[in-house]
């Protein structure tokens, strides 16, 4: 699978959703992660999931350096697109 | 033994017996020249085959061997790593060369000194130099650092026959034998690892395989596919691993698996019945049998495992909730509220003795007390720290039998199985790992100047106290009172970040009271146990509450049900 015109922000949200076991509504993307919740687990799970998601290798601190859904998904935008081109 | 480096295409490491055999006596007579019998030695290596390595050639030489987590990125990580360093007094740090360089600048930064450090991969020693050292079932083995502080470490000093003892109990407890390959992601500094998996494996059974834990993390299906594909017969995991497979595995994964040879023990946090259920109705269909999943009881102050179970579903049994609160395990009758207790089997590595801890009274079947054990698998003591030793080895009941290890634990006994119903002491299980809620609330200070010189009480919600929400922590801490409604917004959510990141752990609140909000003792000492009760009621008085809607919901039904 790849990200092909799939929105990042969309799909992560519904990602980090599940985890947190959440609806995606339920979600403010501009707010940490760590307020609903977010542990080392499910912060690697969603790492895995990226990499598998986008075919991208990511640092495992990622959800921790960029902690809102706005943040890690401009993060991952960048990387998606530099595979691109 | 065998380590798999990579899961997808199942590529392995492999060390045979005459090797690891070869190595071990390789690195003893190295060790030999440099350290005597008795002194300690850290081992830090990332996972592969170099522990098992390591580990044996301390044994070879007569060493205690320290096993721990390598140095890590956090602060408070490498922090605890020197003071476990410190209190036991090590003269050699062993690892392997590609952990070297980190090492050594752990060992610079937290200036570590009067240690040797050693890649023990380099291919330095004289295997036919070395000379079997004296050794008797009360010889050291180990030390076990998993309980203590960070500013309070404590060594469960483990001895040839505490080892030996256990591997055998387990062995005939969960009816293992020589043709049983041992195999899973626990890291080997964990006793779990390193005593339920790799030494029966080496010592009676076929052999160990190993696969390293973030590959699980990342993909829980690895480690089902590892044991399918590797005819792993015995595998360990703390509760949480159970659970991520039963959430993250999908059915085409499932479709791939065959679990029909697999027996896999659950324990060293408590044992959730929906987890058990769950696992063992979802990975049926792989074949896993009904009695495959085995809920077991230990501590490293026992070795390891202190009761358990096999041949037999894990038995689950609904217990009154009003009962519970008075100290007495009643099955549930009727519509009275209850919850689910999961029976750890029988106290089979130690005998246990149910005691009040107040009075030190024995208690009869259906009481709850603390746990306390007794017999070869008690460990000798902590490193170095006779009041310890004493407070927790040598307690004796009000009739004077003894000495017993108290364990910290509460629970009772019907018809010979153990459930667990709580914990005395503050620390907090989560993941298989022990937190010290003194760590967190020193790091929430020393990250956060606005909290400083003030007083915290961190503890669990979701394990034991019948809230049903996933196991979290809840922070209460002190802040003065002139920061205003935003700020305090703020500070609230960056302390949960902290807390998040720096210890892997979820928050599912913090809350921020007045100073002198948190109740301290004569003495000065936070009481955790009373702030969670305030907070669990609903008392506690706050300035700002951060807390999880999830959370406010399972805690509003907790409240319906105890206020009847």
């Amino acid at each position: 699978m790849t990200a092909g015109n799939r929105d990042v922000h969309t799909w992560l949200t519904e990602r980090v959703a599940t985890y947190l076991r959440r609806s995606p509504q339920d979600i403010d993307t501009s707010r940490p992660l760590a307020d609903y919740g977010l542990d080392s687990l499910t912060a690697l799970a969603i790492t895995a999931d990226i990499e598998d998601e986008f075919e991208v290798t990511v640092d495992d601190a990622l959800t921790w350096d960029h902690p809102t859904v706005d943040a890690l998904s401009a993060a991952l935008s960048g990387l998606v697109g530099e595979k691109r081109v | 033994m065998t380590f798999v480096s990579d899961l997808n295409d199942l590529k392995r490491s492999v060390r045979t017996r005459a090797e690891l055999d070869l190595h071990s006596r390789r690195i003893a007579s190295w060790i030999q020249e440099r350290l005597s019998p008795g002194d300690r030695a850290l081992l830090l290596y990332s996972p592969g085959i170099e522990f098992a390595t390591a580990f044996s050639a301390c044994v070879h030489a007569g060493v205690i061997a320290v096993p721990a987590p390598l140095p890590g990125r956090y602060r408070h990580e490498r922090r605890r790593l020197a003071a476990i360093a410190r209190d036991a007094g090590v003269r050699a740090v062993l690892t392997q060369e590609s952990d070297l360089q980190d090492v050594e600048k752990w060992i610079a930064e937290e200036g570590v000194v009067g240690a040797v450090c050693h890649p023990t991969d380099a291919g330095d020693g004289d295997p036919d130099a070395w000379t079997a050292p004296e050794v008797s079932p009360d010889t050291l083995a180990l030390l076990q650092y998993t309980s203590g502080s960070t500013g309070d470490p404590k060594g469960v000093m483990v001895t040839h026959g505490n080892l030996a003892a256990n591997v055998d109990r387990m062995a005939a407890m969960f009816g293992n034998d020589s043709n049983t390959t041992y195999g899973g992601w626990i890291p080997l500094y964990h006793d779990m690892g390193l005593i339920g998996l790799l030494l029966p494996g080496l010592l009676c059974g076929s052999g160990y395989v190993q696969m390293d834990p973030m590959s699980f993390l990342r993909r829980p299906y690895h480690w089902l596919r590892m044991l399918d594909a590797c005819d792993v017969n015995f595998t360990a995991a703390p509760d949480f691993g159970y659970e991520m497979c039963v959430r993250r595995v999908t059915d085409e994964q499932l479709a791939t698996l065959d679990l029909s040879r697999l027996k896999a023990a659950d324990g060293s946090e408590p044992v959730r019945a929906d987890v058990v259920t769950a696992f063992t109705e979802r990975f049926a269909a792989a074949g896993l049998r009904p009695d495959a999943l085995i809920p077991v009881y230990g501590l490293a102050e026992a070795t390891l495992m202190a009761s358990g179970t096999s041949g037999r579903p894990a038995r689950c049994t609904d217990a009154d909730a009003a009962a519970l609160e008075n100290r007495e395990l009643k099955p549930a009758t009727g519509t009275r509220p209850s919850r689910v207790l999961v029976g750890c089997g029988a106290p089979s590595g130690s005998d246990a003795l149910i005691v009040d801890p107040d009075t030190g009274d024995a208690l009869p079947d259906g009481r709850i007390g603390e746990i306390w054990l007794d017999g070869p698998c008690v460990a000798a003591g902590y490193w170095e720290n006779d009041d310890a030793t004493d407070a927790t080895f040598h307690a004796r009941t009000s009739d004077g039998r003894g000495p017993f290890l108290r364990t910290g634990d509460l629970g009772g006994l019907i018809d010979g199985e153990l459930y667990i119903t709580g914990r005395r002491k503050d620390v907090l299980v989560l993941h298989g790992r022990n937190l010290h809620p003194a760590d967190i609330e020193y790091e929430l200070r020393s990250q956060h100047e606005e909290l400083a010189g003030l007083h915290g009480a961190t503890f669990m919600v979701g394990h034991d106290d019948a809230v049903a929400t996933a196991p979290a922590i809840v922070a209460v801490h002190e802040i003065r009172a002139h920061w205003g409604a935003e700020r305090l917004g703020e500070i609230a959510v960056d302390m949960k970040q902290t807390i998040a990141r720096e210890f892997g752990a979820p928050v599912a609140a913090v809350a921020l009271v007045r100073p002198a909000g948190v109740r301290r003792t004569t003495s000065g000492k936070v009481q955790r146990s009373a702030m969670r009760a305030l907070y669990l009621t609903g008392e506690l008085d706050t300035l700002h509450l951060a807390e999880d809607p999830l959370l406010t919901a399972a805690l509003a039904d907790h409240r319906r049900v105890t206020a009847r």
